[in-house]
Formats: C-alpha cells, sequence, structure tokens
C-alpha cells in the first residue's frame, strides 16, 4: 500500500475566511490512497467541511498546495476523478430521481445510463423511488439520490460530509458497507463525522479528528 | 473537451432550468402576467398619445430589462439560494459552459416574453411600427441585457449579496448599450433605415459582453 501513489495530497494547508481573525485550519497535510477510507471528525465548527470543500476544489485555500490525482482539484479532470456529497443535497427539487440522475449522467459523460442496473442505487433502494419528485422526498432519501449521484461517474474518490445525517442505523451500515465495497475497488472514501463512528472505524476506517485546525489521529 | 460533448452539456443545463421552471410555475406564470399586463397598459397608452413611437419605444427597452432581471434571478441566484450552485460548480464542463447555458436559457426566456409584450402592446396600440427592424433591434437589445443579468446575477450569486443588488447592477451594465440602442429605435420606429454602423453597434456591444463574461466565467462562478 505504501508505495501506492496518494490518489489525494494535502500539503501544509492554511484557511481563513475574510474577515475572520482565527484560522480554521493551520497547516493540515494529509494523503489518501486508492481504496483507503479515511473519517474526519470533530465538532461542528471545527473546519471538517472546509477540508472537504477544499479537497473538492470548492474552496480555496490560504496558504498551502492540494493535488487530486495530481492535478489541481478544480481541474476537468480531476473533477471526473471526485464524487462529492455535501451536507445539503445537490439534486433539484423539481425533478424526478430519474431526470436528476439522467442529468448528471450526461454531464458526466455517462451516456446510456440506466439507474436499475446501478448497483449503487439498488443497494440504497433509490431504484424504488426513480419516478417520484425530489420534493416530495423526506430528507434521508433525498441524501440517497445525492449519494447515487454523486457516485455516477464512478469516481476514484468519494468526498461524504457527515452523510449519516438524515439516515437511519439501517441505511448507515448499508452506505458504510458500500463504502467498503468501494474501497475493495480501488476508491477512495473520505467521510466526516461530528461524532466518533465506531462502525465506521470497525469497517477499516483511518480515524482523524480536527482540534484546533490540525488533524490528529484517532486510529490508523 | 469535444464540440458534441460541449454541445449536449449545453442542451442539458438548459432543458434543467426549463423543467424546474415549468414546474415550479410561480416564475414563469409571474413573468408571462407581468408582459401581458405591461403589454396593455402600454398599448392603451400609446393609442391615446399623441406619440405613440414614444410610448411603444420607452416600453420596448425597460420592460424587457425587467423581463431579463426575473429571468436570471430564476436561472442563477435561486441556484445559489438553494445550494445546487455548488453541483454546477463541481462538473467536468468548465464553468464557460455553464455560463453559456445560464446565458442562453436567460435570452431565450427573456425573448419569449419580450416577444409576447412587444406584439400586445403593438396589437392594442393599433400603431404598425416597422416590425422588421424592430425585431432585429429586440433581439440584439435583449441579447445585451441578458448577458448583464446573467453577469450581474453570478456576481450576487458569487458575492452572496442581496437581490436588490441585481436589478441595480443591470440597470448600471444596461446604461451603455442604452446609449446607444435608444436612438437607433427612434431612428427605426420613425422608419429610418440602420447605417451599417448603427448596425455593428448593436451587434458588437452584446458579442463583448459576451466575451467579457465568458472570460470572467471561472472567477465568478
Amino acid at each position: 500500500m505504501g508505495s501506492v501513489e496518494p490518489i489525494a495530497r494535502l500539503e501544509g494547508v492554511w484557511k481563513r475566511f475574510e474577515g475572520q481573525p482565527s484560522w480554521v485550519l493551520r497547516g493540515v497535510s494529509m494523503t489518501v490512497r486508492p481504496g483507503e477510507l479515511v473519517l474526519v471528525m470533530g465538532r461542528n465548527g471545527t473546519g471538517k467541511t472546509t477540508l472537504l470543500k477544499i479537497m473538492a476544489g470548492l474552496v480555496e485555500p490560504s496558504r498551502g498546495r492540494v493535488l487530486i490525482g495530481g492535478l489541481q482539484p478544480g481541474s476537468t479532470q480531476a473533477r471526473m476523478m471526485l464524487g462529492v456529497v455535501l451536507h445539503h443535497p445537490l439534486v433539484y427539487d423539481e425533478l424526478t430521481v430519474q431526470e436528476n440522475l439522467s442529468y448528471y449522467a450526461g454531464l458526466y459523460g455517462v451516456y446510456g445510463y440506466e439507474p436499475r442496473r446501478d448497483e449503487v442505487a439498488e443497494a440504497l433502494g433509490v431504484t424504488r423511488v426513480l419516478g417520484a419528485r425530489v420534493s416530495s422526498l423526506s430528507f434521508g432519501w433525498r441524501r440517497r439520490v445525492d449519494i447515487v449521484r454523486a457516485l455516477i461517474h464512478r469516481p476514484r474518490i468519494l468526498l461524504l460530509d457527515e452523510p449519516t445525517t438524515g439516515l437511519d442505523d439501517d441505511t448507515v451500515e448499508s452506505l458504510l458497507d458500500m463504502t467498503a465495497e468501494l474501497s475493495k475497488r480501488g476508491v477512495a472514501v473520505v467521510s466526516t463525522s461530528p461524532r466518533r463512528l465506531d462502525s465506521a472505524l470497525e469497517r477499516g476506517y483511518r480515524g482523524l479528528e480536527v482540534v484546533d485546525g490540525r488533524l490528529e489521529v484517532v486510529s490508523a | 473537451m469535444s464540440y458534441s460533448r460541449i454541445v449536449s452539456s449545453l442542451w442539458l443545463l438548459v432543458w434543467k432550468d426549463y423543467l424546474v421552471d415549468v414546474r415550479s410555475k410561480s416564475v414563469l406564470a409571474f413573468q408571462a402576467l407581468f408582459a401581458l399586463s405591461s403589454s396593455i397598459f402600454t398599448g392603451y397608452y400609446a393609442s391615446r398619445s399623441v406619440e405613440p413611437l414614444v410610448a411603444l419605444g420607452s416600453g420596448i427597452v425597460v420592460v424587457p430589462l425587467f423581463l431579463a432581471v426575473f429571468s436570471a434571478y430564476a436561472s442563477m441566484v435561486r441556484e445559489a439560494e438553494r445550494g445546487t450552485i455548488e453541483g454546477l460548480r463541481l462538473l467536468p464542463v468548465g464553468p464557460e459552459v455553464v455560463v453559456l447555458a445560464k446565458l442562453l436559457y436567460i435570452y431565450a426566456l427573456t425573448m419569449l416574453q419580450a416577444e409576447v409584450y412587444f406584439l400586445f402592446s403593438v396589437l392594442f396600440s393599433g400603431y404598425s411600427p416597422p416590425m422588421l427592424w424592430v425585431e432585429a433591434w429586440l433581439a440584439m437589445f435583449v441579447l445585451y441585457i441578458s448577458a448583464a443579468a446573467g453577469f450581474s446575477s453570478a456576481i450576487v450569486a458569487y458575492t452572496g449579496g442581496r437581490a436588490l443588488a441585481l436589478a441595480v447592477l443591470v440597470i448600471v451594465l444596461t446604461l451603455p448599450m442604452a446609449q446607444v440602442a435608444v436612438p437607433v429605435l427612434s431612428f427605426v420606429m420613425a422608419g429610418g433605415l440602420l447605417s451599417p454602423a448603427q448596425a455593428y453597434a448593436m451587434m458588437i456591444m452584446p458579442l463583448a459582453f459576451i466575451t467579457i463574461f465568458l472570460i470572467l466565467a471561472r472567477y465568478i462562478l
């Protein structure tokens, strides 16, 4: 594993938002290798989401460098390697689940996408609600649809921002099983959580915690 | 990215905005109501005015401006309010394609409603301006204000500004075009033929603005 090139590399990342006196992140360095499972824990407001957004190329670091597959995260090629699930689902309320997935599939260049043949959609039960408008779904279901969306183009690294929010225990277990399965196929998963997720650590997640803007190892 | 990929991405982005608007109904219904009711006012005023050209001309400048603001709000600011703009930022198609798709949609929607307004106001006024020339003028003017509205809404979305800033920005950005377009409109409505210089100015201004918008897309989306 040690010789494998990292899929994500953060080198001395610092972040302070404009007008804010304190640093959110203070020199965070991290490498994520293909197939690795990483859980970033920390209380609300500690900078977990900022870290994830910096990796996704949605937020610019104040200092330091981020590389996804050796590329800048904002580049087109890097975006194809990234699957991102944010705290709010990136699906459209007025569209049906099927329409949302077809829309994103087309934009990611996945032609002929058929949700019924998508094993992630099947595993999360999303195939049962394909015809439903997203506005009629609960937050938990929207979250599931959003996870399917993020994986539609078979990314090499999946970033999940507090993915368990709004999900029942069974779905959380399914989600963790699914990420463990993705890991076996070489997909790296970086997930955040506001609390210690023992069920994730049991599945082989490397536990990190954001404390005072720095990453501390909880479990290797 | 290949040409066919760009075209299919543009189509998907426009199609999505269209579906969202059609299904949320309120935006389109409000715009249609605004265009129709404005046309009744303009038509009535023009039919009784001693200067129907001025009445029709002022309406055709002001009403599409408001329609462009509504369309831009629906297309771009709504994405920011709902958080789906981050989905657009993550797409592997590049910000220029996203911005161009937004612009096309704003233009199509504004042009459609501006046509409704213009044709009905002419119908209600009973006055017939030189339609072909005014239509050509309208197509260029709406293209410019659509670009101005799209650019302004992107700025508002980027800075997290209030929707009021959108209207103010659009009006300020439209002033340079208005200074060229309003005299041209008066001239055309009075039955004059456009000079090559006037036609060139009417075409170059929207295209220049669109080019600037696309260059800046990377920084504001």
